[in-house]
């Protein structure tokens, strides 16, 4: 036997525990996250505190000095821990193209159909603190069908898939008017979408229509300009579901006739390009109480696309709070999954970023990101 | 006695007012004079130029900064702003911009200004990069391919008759791109367009040398032929009138035996001696015999007589050179050196070359930067790099040779658009500060709109450092990399008063910008504006 | 029959416009009895002009009027001085050349005279065009004022060479760093050109005198410099010289209102800005601080009215140019609008909408007279009703400013060059849309028939008068035809 067989010995016990310690490390579920500040339920920070996490959900929320329990703790004395961000117009992982023409109004379709679960986007997105994306048909239909909205990462796809079955989708814009096929006009589209709407009311359209006008189904909308939103609110909004609005240019007319509908509106993604009068809708809109959230549309935008946006807006007239709300809880409400996602609150999944500083800080870094309680990318310096 | 001196006294001051009228009637005095001045208090101060200040005040008189600390007496008559809770910092200087640029077909002008295509009027823009912090911005030329035209450093001043926009540094940069977007076959044709364009330039330094060499020569000899003439006069004043005849030709004699035996070819003086007076007629073998032959008949001469001509060869690759410089020649029948045509191209290249000028480079792809690093290796200047979205890749070489960077913000989409360089990493900056490669970061000299928010690319790209270290790059960093750390940048006394107020740490996301002064004068005030 | 017609028919169609050359013009005129607007000075109600060999002699109330002087009475009319175009390329056949430089060209060969656009312009009642080049060059060329009356440039010819043509905004396809370098390339090249002309004059006249070069090539410029004389310029470089000694005016166009500066620094850097006419762009208000301190003068845009989007309310700003100049008291001069809407067409439709903006009626008429004057250098001979200057005259039926006014006749040096009574295109316009209107009044059948007759009206009436001698009632037209074709009856 070699002489240094007892050192051998130490050596392997000690690589051993290394290398289980580290797949432990994800294997093992964390107990509790302890951050700096945290982002509360209405967007303001909370002071030093310590987020507890059972089972991938969130158990509850302590002050970080009075943590107790065993199990891993992640202390993160000088960081924010933030909700995952939520993308809610997104088209990551979309395989292909997802433009389907053939009718104008199709509820049946749906977007989980065009998801590649292991796109390379999902790693990009989740880089930038992203950990939801919602997904919908591209607008260039009346009714283009449901959306879904899926998590970045996780275990596997069946565990990704956090709604399936909504919102609905409606589009309307000069994309839908097509010129092969009805509607070819502003009039005609919504001519049309009285029709089905009416017809949805009598119970014999699509199902998923039938529901939308018994308020039973969320929807929204993709409008190309100002006066879209409007006829969109008189035909849509009247029904008792809730009516999300997707628009971005000529807000600022707007804000006046939202405020008080109940309905809200995403805007974004805002770029450099952007004229002052585009850049500052989103603080007009949350001035005059109308919900906003921020779309990504990653990846025809860059990575960090909802930051942008949330930093532009907060350089344009938006709280700082509700900005933090753009991009993740009232992303959720948007899309209908307010109940998982989007808030740090007990009940809701673990999905939670830990960022360098204040996320609307555009120096701020993504140093870990969870997902259902399992840390899923680290920032290990490795470039 | 006492009324004499009295009205003495009173006359004296009487004279002296009376001269100092029309001096405080002049503007610029009277605006030294009476302008008041303006005292920004109780704020914290971060100058770049020293420790942070906790609770101070910035004096502003005469558009520049007359005082500044903790512990600042207030002037007389001064305006007062309470700052308490806002923080001072100095304003923008945006290294690499496109605002306020005209633009119009692009294209490569060497002789170009940049601050000739940029509109003073555009008010709305400047407005708006006010209310994001930019004060300076180095105005590139519009983008293209090739030796685009000298960048300027302009201030957003207001000018005295409106408008914005005082160039602070006319010559801050030759622009040079080499294409990214283009096809490869089009920037290999770029690149070796501007090698052609370099080394014509120095065979046109070679050309004006050599005919500074002939000159010199030519004057010497005429030096000489003048000294003989006034030696020959004198001798014929003594000698008297038969010497007459002679004394025509002895020009040409004294030529001949002074002049020795010459390399250059030029067979005829020794025939002229015979012919009096006649030697200058307008024969038929005039332009053989250098007959104060016109230059176009010089270089046949020159053949005729078999001479060498070794400036042929550089004749060939010289761009826009007329015929070479001729040799001096000592024939009785000078020869005057051709100047060579005025290449003014190629003038602003040889300021490169002689250091006198900075040059940046715009290359993106990897292939590019090391077309650059040749390029400068092979004309010996030192340049900055900008665009650099492969810089990363090449840390260590750029590192090596001490190339400076100037990056440009991340692409607004993920997608691969035909041109774009694809390996665009948001870890640019990181890699780049870890090999030890310094970098500042422009607004992309693409986009006017964009070129307001300089200060958030900054940020976004600066999060590798931490702290705040972003607000350091885009002023102090750039204003020092510009060349223009004197004027910009900071906060000290004596300086420009570029100075923006904000309504809390510049770092937050809600602060404001609440004023921003450019040159001492107030152009932004969030308040007026009903913001 | 019909072919003798319409030959004749053209004849009287073309002769209408050309003033009658039966008898030659009166030496002495005086025009009575009208309301005189002379823009410089106080309106006369009621008065009275005496021309004598082209040449204002008198104006006023009473005036004495000698007795071999023409009276035409012009009571209920309006007399004004001819307007001026000051600034238009329509006149050539190609508003430019493809040369970027091209000092050494002249209107003069270009001119057409035939062009519909002389004819028009003397309609609207213009004396005088400034024809130039277009705006799309670096250095276009010399322009020259003629009158919208001649058959040959050289006839209509009023004042040459008026200016160079230069323009600070951007030839197409190019950018303002070219376009300045360009600038900057041409003069330093004449620089050059005249230090080496120096050099070869002085080795030149060494030559002549048989003598030796005995200094070197800079002492040789400056010896040589007295040598040159005008002659010895080549065509290239002539007008260039020329400008940058002060003996020829320049015309910058300035698209933009940072162009301002930059023609300022060109023109001072080469001796020309107290030569400089400046024409402007139409967001060039903006500069209005710069161009009053320059006090040069200026030319506005046809385009009097600039449209701009808030960037943050979204609403669109409008801007009326002209009033941005009258209240910052800057003198302007109009331009009428080449294209496009009819009425702007018309100068003073111009000043007309000046005065609407709230410019002082007295500020928008001299736009369109005097001002125009002062930026071609030709303000004490053309461009206001005073004594001493030429005889160019506008008979307005009403005030100018009133758009139911006609321009009735039109004087050019004293000579009638147009009088609306006898525009038989004017009225072969207006003639067919009058008799329609008013017999539409009758019904629809016999319009036909008058319609008919209408058409062969000049025809028929010549016919009339050399076959029969008796007049043929419209009723008979058809009998007519049918008459000639048959033996008479």
């Amino acid at each position: 036997m070699p002489n240094n067989w007892l050192q051998i010995q130490a050596c392997a016990v000690a690589c051993m525990w290394l290398v289980l310690g580290v797949s432990d490390m994800n294997a093992d579920p964390v107990h509790a996250i302890v951050a700096g500040r945290v982002v509360g339920p209405d967007g303001s920070m909370l002071p030093a505190s310590a987020v507890v996490i059972s089972n991938g959900r969130i158990e509850e929320i302590v002050p970080a000095k009075e943590l107790s329990g065993s199990g891993r703790v992640r202390r993160f004395p000088n960081a924010v821990l933030c909700p995952g961000l939520i993308d809610v117009r997104s088209s990551i992982g979309a395989m292909g193209s997802n433009i389907e023409s053939a009718k104008a109004i199709d509820p049946g379709a749906s977007a989980v159909d065009v998801i590649d679960w292991s796109h390379r986007d999902f790693r990009l997105a989740l880089k930038a603190g992203v950990t939801t994306a919602v997904l919908a048909p591209a607008a260039n239909n009346l009714v283009s069908g449901v959306a879904v909205a899926v998590k970045t990462a996780g275990v596997d796809t069946s565990t990704r898939v956090i709604r399936n079955d909504g919102p609905l989708a409606f589009a309307l814009g000069s994309s839908v008017f097509e010129v092969d096929r009805a509607p070819t006009s502003r009039t005609g589209a919504l001519a049309m979408l009285r029709g089905e709407m009416g017809r949805a009311k009598q119970g014999i359209s699509h199902s998923r229509l039938n529901a939308f006008v018994n308020g039973k189904l969320d929807a929204m909308i993709v409008c190309e300009q100002a006066m879209d939103v409007s006829a969109a609110l008189r035909t849509l909004g009247a029904y008792g579901g809730s009516v999300n609005f997707i628009h971005t240019s000529d807000v600022l007319d707007l804000s006046e006739e939202l405020a008080g509908t109940g309905h809200g509106i995403v805007v974004g993604p805002y770029t450099f390009e952007m004229g002052s009068r585009v850049l500052s809708g989103a603080g007009r809109f949350s001035n005059a109480s109308v919900p906003v959230a921020f779309a990504g549309d990653m990846p025809a935008a860059s990575r960090d696309s909802l930051r942008m946006t949330a930093a532009l807006a907060v350089k344009y007239g938006m709280e700082p709070g509700k900005a933090r709300l753009a991009m993740t809880s009232a992303a959720a409400t948007v899309a209908g999954i307010a109940n998982r996602v989007g808030a740090i609150k007990p009940g809701m999944d673990a999905d939670l970023v830990v960022f360098s500083d204040d996320p609307l800080r555009l120096d701020a870094r993504v140093l870990e990101v969870y997902v259902g309680g399992q840390r899923v990318y680290w920032d290990d310096g490795n470039r | 006695m006492i009324g004499r001196s009295r009205i003495h006294r009173y006359s004296f001051l009487a004279v002296i007012t009376a001269a100092l009228v029309p001096t405080i009637n002049n503007g610029v005095v009277r605006a030294q004079l009476f302008d008041r001045a303006t005292v920004i208090e109780n704020a914290r101060i971060i100058s770049m130029s020293g420790p942070e200040i906790e609770n101070g005040s910035v004096v502003i008189k005469g558009g520049r900064i007359q005082a500044i600390g903790s512990s600042v007496k207030a002037p007389m008559f001064a305006s007062k702003i309470d700052a308490a809770g806002m923080v001072i910092t100095p304003g923008f200087v945006d290294a690499w911009s496109a605002l306020g640029q005209l633009r119009g077909a692009s294209g490569s002008t060497v002789t170009g200004k940049s601050s000739d295509s940029f509109d003073y009027y555009a008010a709305d823009l400047f407005q708006d990069a006010y209310r994001n912090g930019v004060t300076s911005v180095f105005v590139a030329p519009p983008s293209g391919a090739g030796v685009l035209g000298v960048g300027s450093v302009i201030r957003l001043a207001s000018r005295e008759n409106g408008g914005v926009g005082k160039v602070v540094k006319e010559d801050a940069a030759l622009c040079i791109s080499l294409g990214s977007r283009d096809r490869a076959i089009q920037r290999l044709k770029t690149f070796q367009k501007i090698r052609k364009q370099f080394k014509a330039a120095l065979a046109y330094r070679e050309s004006l040398e050599d005919y500074e060499e002939d000159l010199k020569e030519y004057m010497e000899k005429l030096e000489e032929r003048r000294k003989a003439k006034e030696k020959e006069e004198d001798a014929e004043g003594e000698a008297g009138k038969t010497e007459n005849d002679e004394s025509e030709d002895s020009p040409d004699d004294s030529k001949d035996d002074d002049d020795p035996p010459d390399e250059e070819e030029k067979p005829k003086p020794k025939e002229d001696k015979t012919i009096s007076g006649t030697s200058r007629s307008a024969d038929s073998t005039a332009f053989f015999l250098g007959d104060r032959v016109s230059p176009k008949y010089a270089l046949q001469a020159r053949r005729f007589g078999g001479e060498e001509n070794d400036d042929d060869e550089s004749n060939e690759t010289t761009e826009g050179d007329s015929e070479e410089g001729g040799d001096g020649d000592d024939e009785e029948e000078l020869e005057k050196p051709e100047k060579p045509e005025p290449d003014r191209g190629s003038d602003v290249l040889l300021r490169v070359i002689d250091h006198e000028l900075p040059v940046r480079i715009e290359a993106n792809r990897s292939e590019d930067i090391f077309n650059a690093l040749d390029l400068a290796e092979e004309f010996n200047f030192d340049f900055t790099l900008v665009g650099a979205a492969d810089a990363y890749l090449v840390a260590e070489r750029l590192a090596e040779r001490e190339v400076a960077v100037i990056l440009e913000p991340a692409p607004p989409t993920e997608l691969f658009r035909p041109g774009a360089t694809r390996r665009y990493s948001h870890d640019s900056p990181a890699i780049l500060a870890k090999a030890g490669v310094s970098w500042i970061i422009g607004s992309g000299g693409a986009s006017s709109a964009a070129a307001r928010f300089v200060g958030l690319s900054a940020q976004r790209a600066a999060g590798v450092f931490g702290e705040d270290s972003w607000l350091r790059i885009i002023t102090v960093s750039t204003a020092d990399a510009l060349g223009v750390g004197g004027q910009m940048g900071r906060l000290r006394r004596g300086m420009n008063a570029d100075i923006l107020v904000w309504s809390g740490d510049p770092s937050e996301p809600s602060s404001r910008i609440v004023k921003v002064y450019v040159a001492g004068k107030l152009v932004f005030d969030a308040e007026a504006n009903g913001e | 029959m019909k072919a003798k017609a319409i030959v004749i028919a053209g004849w009287l169609v073309f002769s209408g416009i050309v003033m009658p050359a039966v008898a030659a013009p009166p030496a002495k005129l005086a025009l009575t009895g009208a309301r005189i607007i002379p823009v410089v000075g106080d309106d006369i109600p009621s008065g009275t002009i005496l021309i004598e060999h082209g040449v204002i002699t008198a104006i006023g109330e009473k005036v004495s009027v000698p007795y071999d002087a023409m009276e035409i009475d012009v009571s209920g009319k309006v007399l004004f001085p001819g307007m001026i175009d000051v600034h238009s390329s329509r006149g050539l056949d190609v508003a430019n050349e493809n040369f970027s430089v091209s000092p050494f060209l002249d209107v003069y060969d270009a001119i057409d005279p035939s062009r519909r656009f002389f004819e028009n312009a003397l309609r609207d009642g213009f004396s005088a065009v400034h024809v130039i080049v277009g705006n799309n060059c670096v250095i276009g060329g010399l322009s020259r004022v003629v009158r919208p009356i001649g058959l040959t440039p050289d006839e209509m010819t009023f004042h040459t060479p008026t200016a160079l043509k230069l323009s600070v905004a951007p030839k197409h396809g190019w950018d303002r760093m070219r376009q300045m370098a360009e600038l900057r390339e041409t003069f330093l090249e004449l620089k050059d050109y005249l230090g080496n002309l120096a050099e070869e004059k002085y080795e030149k006249s060494l030559e002549d005198k048989d003598e030796e070069i005995d200094v070197g090539p800079d002492e040789a410029r400056e010896r040589g410099e007295k040598l040159i004389r005008p002659e010895d310029y080549d065509d290239k470089h002539r007008n260039l010289i020329k400008l940058t000694r002060g003996d020829l005016d320049a015309f910058v166009y300035c698209g933009t209102a940072s162009d301002i500066s930059r023609a300022k620094t060109i023109a001072e850097e080469n001796g020309f800005l107290k030569h400089m006419t400046l024409v402007l762009g139409v967001d060039c208000f903006k500069a209005v601080a710069e161009l009053k301190s320059l006090k040069r003068p200026v030319v506005l845009d046809p385009q009097l009215l600039y449209r701009e989007r808030d960037p943050i309310t979204g609403k669109i700003r409008e801007t009326f140019v002209p009033k941005v100049f009258a209240d910052a008291r800057v003198r302007f001069a109009l331009q009428p609008m080449s294209s496009g809407s009819l009425a702007e067409r018309y100068l003073n439709y111009q000043a007309a909408r000046c005065v609407r903006a709230g410019v002082s009626r007295k500020k928008a008429l001299r736009a369109i007279t005097i001002n125009p004057a002062k930026a071609l250098g030709l303000e004490k001979r053309i461009g206001s009703l005073e004594v001493g200057k030429v005889a160019d005259i506008v008979v307005f039926s009403g005030d100018p400013l009133d758009f139911n006014t006609w321009v009735e006749k039109v004087y050019i040096d004293g000579i009638k060059a147009y009088d609306r009574e006898e525009d038989a295109r004017l009225k072969e316009l207006l003639g067919q849309e009058r008799n329609r209107l008013s017999k539409s009044d009758k019904g629809g059948d016999e319009n036909e028939e008058t319609e008919k007759s209408e058409s062969e009206e000049p025809a028929k009436a010549v016919g009339n008068k050399q076959e029969d001698g008796t007049d043929k009632k419209s009723d008979d037209s058809k009998s007519t035809i049918t008459t000639e074709d048959q033996p008479s009856d």
